[in-house]
C-alpha cells in the first residue's frame, strides 16, 4: 500500500509542534514520505485562539500555510481526495459526519476524525480521552491515531531528529505545562522511548506490503 | 450580513469573538465576508445570535436588498434598548451560547424535555384574552399549578421550584450582575427552530425569597409575550400600571403563594392575622419561600389584612428573625459557615473562568454536564468547553475518570 496522503493533525499535536518551535518532523513527513500535514478548518479554527494562550500560534501558524509545511483540508482538497473514499462520501456527508462528532468531543477533534474516517487517512491527536469517548459511543475514528511522541520517536530512529532535539523538545513541553505520554513524563526522550508502543514504522517499499492498520492504536508502516 | 446582525444588535464584534472563542481577526473578518464562516460554526451562531442558518450564506447581493429590520433579531430590539449595557448584551450572548450547549447536550443524553411547549400552549390557549391582565395571570397559574406537582401541597414551592421548571425543559440562570440594572429578564434561547424558554434573576444583593418571585413572575413572561423576543424587569422600577407586568406580577403570586398555601401556612404556625408582627411575617416568608412583600399584597388580595396596612407591614424589619427560621435567608458565606460545606462546592464548581466575563451556571445544567461526562457521553474536553473552564479544571473539580489510561 503508498503512502497515505495526508496526515490530518489535530490541534493539541500541533500546539506542541509550535510550542518547541520545530517543525522538521512535519516536513521530513511531506519531503521524505510524501505525506502531507493538513488541518481541517475547525482546527485552523482553533489554532487561532486557544483558551490557554490566545492568539500566540496565529503567526506559527500562517508561516507553515504559507510554505506549505501545512495545508488546509478545504473542501477542493477534500474533492481531490475522494477517488480513495468510501463510495458515495462527500463534502456534505463530511460535515454531517463532523456535527455528530462534535456532540460528544470538541470540535477540532471531531472534524479531524471525520476527516479522517471518511478519506481512509491517518491522523495525529494527543488527545486519547477524546478517541476513547468516540470508540466508547461506537463512532469510528482514524486509524491510526498518531500522538506527537509517535512523529517524535519516528524522526528520532530515522535520523530526522537528534537525541538533544528531542530532549529539547520534552523540555519545553513540560516547561510550558503540556501533558506528555507516560514513558516520557519521568523519563529523557531515549529511555522514554524504549518503553513507548510507537504507532509509526518506517519500511522498505521492497519489503511490503505492510499490515493496513485497522484500530487507532494499530501501526501505519510508510516507507521514504 | 454577520456585521450587520452585530450591529443592529449592538454587539461589538471583537468582544463578541472572544465570547465564543474565536480569534477576534478572524471573527472580523467573518462578519465582513460571511462566506468564510465555516459550515461547522454557523449553528452556534445562529443560535447565539438568533438568526436563522440560511441568513449566514444569503449572498452579498441579496443581503443588499435586505434593510436592518429584516435581518434584527426580536430579541436584540429589547435589549439595545435604553438602560442597558453591552455587558447586559455579552451576557445574553453568554446564556443564550449555555442554551445551545444544553440542546447539544440533551441530543446526546436523549433527554431533551419540550414540556414546557405544550403546558405553555395549553395555558395561553385556555386563558381569556380579553380578561382583565391580573386575572389572565391568576388563571394561567391555576392552570400551571395543577399541571405540575405544586398543586399537590399546600406549602411553600421555593425548594421544587428551579428543579420542576428544569425538568419541563425552561432554562434556569441565576447569576450576579454587579453592575446591571436588569434584575430579571426572559427570552428564548436555541436555535431558531429549537428555541427553549430562559428565565434569568440577577443573583446580585437580591434573596433567594425575591429570587423565587422573579423566576416565576419571568415564567409570566415567557408564557405571555413568547413573540416579543425578549421581556426584561429593572430593579427599582416598579410597573404596577403596565398590564404585561400586572399579569405577570400575577401570575408569580398565584403561582407561588396561592390563597391555600398562605391560609396553610398561617394556620400551621397558629398566626393571627390582625396581630401580625415581625416574627409571625417571618414565618410566613419563611414558610411560603416568597418575598415578604408579595407575602404582604397576597394577604391583602386574599382578605386576610386589610390593604390600609400594607406600607406599615412592608415596612416591618423581618431579616433577624428571617435568618433563625430558614437557611435560605442566610448569605452564602453564613450558610458556609453554618453547615460546613467548602465553598468550592457550592460556587467555585459552577463557576466559569475561561470567558472575560464569569458566569454562575444553573446547578442542574452543571450537574447534566458532569454526568454526560461520568457516563462516557461526553469527552472531558467537551465537558470543560460546556462548562466554560479548561479541561485541566474540570479533572480538578470532578474527577478524572480517564486517570492513568493510555490510548
Amino acid at each position: 500500500m503508498p503512502n497515505p496522503p495526508l496526515l490530518l493533525c489535530d490541534s493539541d499535536a500541533l500546539v506542541q509542534l509550535f510550542i518547541a518551535n520545530n517543525l522538521r518532523p512535519l516536513q521530513s513527513l511531506k519531503s521524505t514520505y510524501h505525506i502531507q500535514p493538513s488541518i481541517v478548518l475547525e482546527v485552523d479554527i482553533e489554532l487561532r485562539w486557544m483558551k490557554k494562550y490566545k492568539s500566540r500560534f496565529v503567526p506559527q501558524l500562517d508561516k507553515a500555510l504559507k510554505n506549505g509545511v501545512l495545508t488546509k483540508l478545504d473542501p477542493s482538497a477534500f474533492q481531490s481526495l475522494l477517488s480513495t473514499a468510501t463510495p458515495g462520501m462527500s463534502w456534505g456527508n463530511f460535515q454531517a459526519l463532523g456535527q455528530r462528532y462534535e456532540l460528544v468531543v470538541q470540535r477540532g477533534e471531531a472534524y479531524t476524525h471525520a476527516a479522517a474516517v471518511s478519506l481512509g487517512l491517518p491522523a495525529m491527536s494527543n488527545d486519547g480521552k477524546a478517541v476513547l469517548t468516540l470508540t466508547g459511543q461506537m463512532m469510528a475514528v482514524a486509524a491510526p491515531v498518531l500522538r506527537l511522541f509517535d512523529l517524535l520517536v519516528f524522526s528520532h530512529d530515522n535520523g530526522l531528529l537528534s537525541t538533544k532535539e528531542c530532549d529539547d523538545i520534552r523540555s519545553e513541553l513540560l516547561n510550558n505545562g503540556e501533558g506528555l505520554p507516560g514513558p516520557f513524563q519521568n523519563a529523557s526522550f531515549v529511555n522514554g522511548a524504549k518503553t513507548f508502543p510507537c504507532r509509526l514504522k518506517s519500511g522498505a517499499a521492497a519489503n511490503g506490503p505492510f499490515p493496513q492498520p485497522a484500530n487507532h492504536y494499530d501501526p501505519l508502516t510508510i516507507c521514504p | 450580513m454577520l456585521q450587520r446582525v452585530l450591529n443592529s444588535a449592538g454587539i461589538d464584534v471583537r468582544s463578541c469573538a472572544e465570547l465564543l472563542g474565536f480569534n477576534p481577526d478572524m471573527f472580523v473578518q467573518w462578519a465582513a465576508n460571511p462566506n468564510q464562516i465555516p459550515q461547522s460554526v454557523v449553528p452556534l451562531l445562529s443560535a447565539v445570535l438568533s438568526v436563522p442558518q440560511s441568513l449566514f450564506t444569503t449572498s452579498p447581493k441579496a443581503a443588499k436588498h435586505l434593510k436592518d429590520e429584516d435581518v434584527t433579531p426580536q430579541i436584540w430590539y429589547k435589549f439595545r434598548g435604553e438602560g442597558l449595557q453591552e455587558s447586559d448584551r455579552e451576557y445574553v450572548v453568554l446564556i443564550r451560547q449555555i442554551g445551545h450547549f444544553l440542546n447539544e447536550l440533551e441530543e446526546v443524553t436523549r433527554q431533551k424535555s419540550v414540556q414546557w411547549k405544550t403546558l405553555f400552549e395549553s395555558i395561553r390557549s385556555a386563558v381569556d384574552i380579553q380578561a382583565p391582565p391580573t386575572e389572565q395571570g391568576k388563571a394561567a397559574a391555576r392552570i400551571f399549578r395543577q399541571s405540575t406537582s405544586l398543586a399537590h401541597g399546600a406549602s411553600g414551592s421555593g425548594n421544587v421550584l428551579r428543579g420542576l421548571l428544569r425538568a419541563l425543559g425552561v432554562l434556569v440562570v441565576e447569576s450576579p450582575l454587579a453592575n446591571s440594572r436588569i434584575e430579571g429578564c426572559c427570552f428564548y434561547v436555541g436555535s431558531t427552530n429549537s428555541p427553549r424558554p430562559c428565565v434569568f434573576a440577577n443573583s446580585h444583593h437580591t434573596t433567594w425569597f425575591r429570587r423565587n418571585v422573579i423566576l416565576v413572575h419571568e415564567v409570566g413572561h415567557a408564557i405571555f409575550e413568547h413573540l416579543a423576543g425578549a421581556s426584561l424587569d429593572f430593579s427599582g422600577v416598579g410597573n404596577s400600571h403596565d398590564s404585561i407586568e400586572l399579569r405577570a406580577q400575577a401570575f408569580a403570586q398565584e403561582t407561588l403563594i396561592p390563597k391555600e398555601v398562605l391560609f396553610h401556612a398561617a394556620q400551621s404556625r397558629g398566626i393571627k392575622w390582625s396581630a401580625l408582627n415581625e416574627y409571625a411575617l417571618a414565618c410566613l416568608v419563611a414558610d411560603t419561600h416568597v418575598e415578604q412583600k408579595l407575602v404582604v399584597s397576597a394577604a391583602i388580595d386574599y382578605g386576610f389584612v386589610e390593604s390600609e396596612r400594607q406600607d406599615q407591614l412592608n415596612s416591618f424589619e423581618i431579616h433577624g428573625e428571617l435568618l433563625k427560621l430558614s437557611d435560605h435567608a442566610l448569605s452564602t458565606e453564613q450558610f458556609l459557615e453554618k453547615n460546613g460545606e467548602s465553598t468550592s462546592d457550592w460556587i467555585g464548581k459552577r463557576t466559569t473562568t475561561l470567558l472575560p466575563k464569569a458566569i454562575r451556571l444553573p446547578i442542574g445544567y452543571v450537574n447534566a454536564v458532569v454526568d454526560a461526562y461520568r457516563n462516557r457521553q461526553i469527552s472531558p474536553g467537551k465537558a470543560a468547553e460546556y462548562l466554560l473552564i479548561d479541561e485541566q479544571e474540570l479533572a480538578e473539580r470532578f474527577g478524572d475518570i480517564y486517570e492513568n489510561v493510555e490510548y
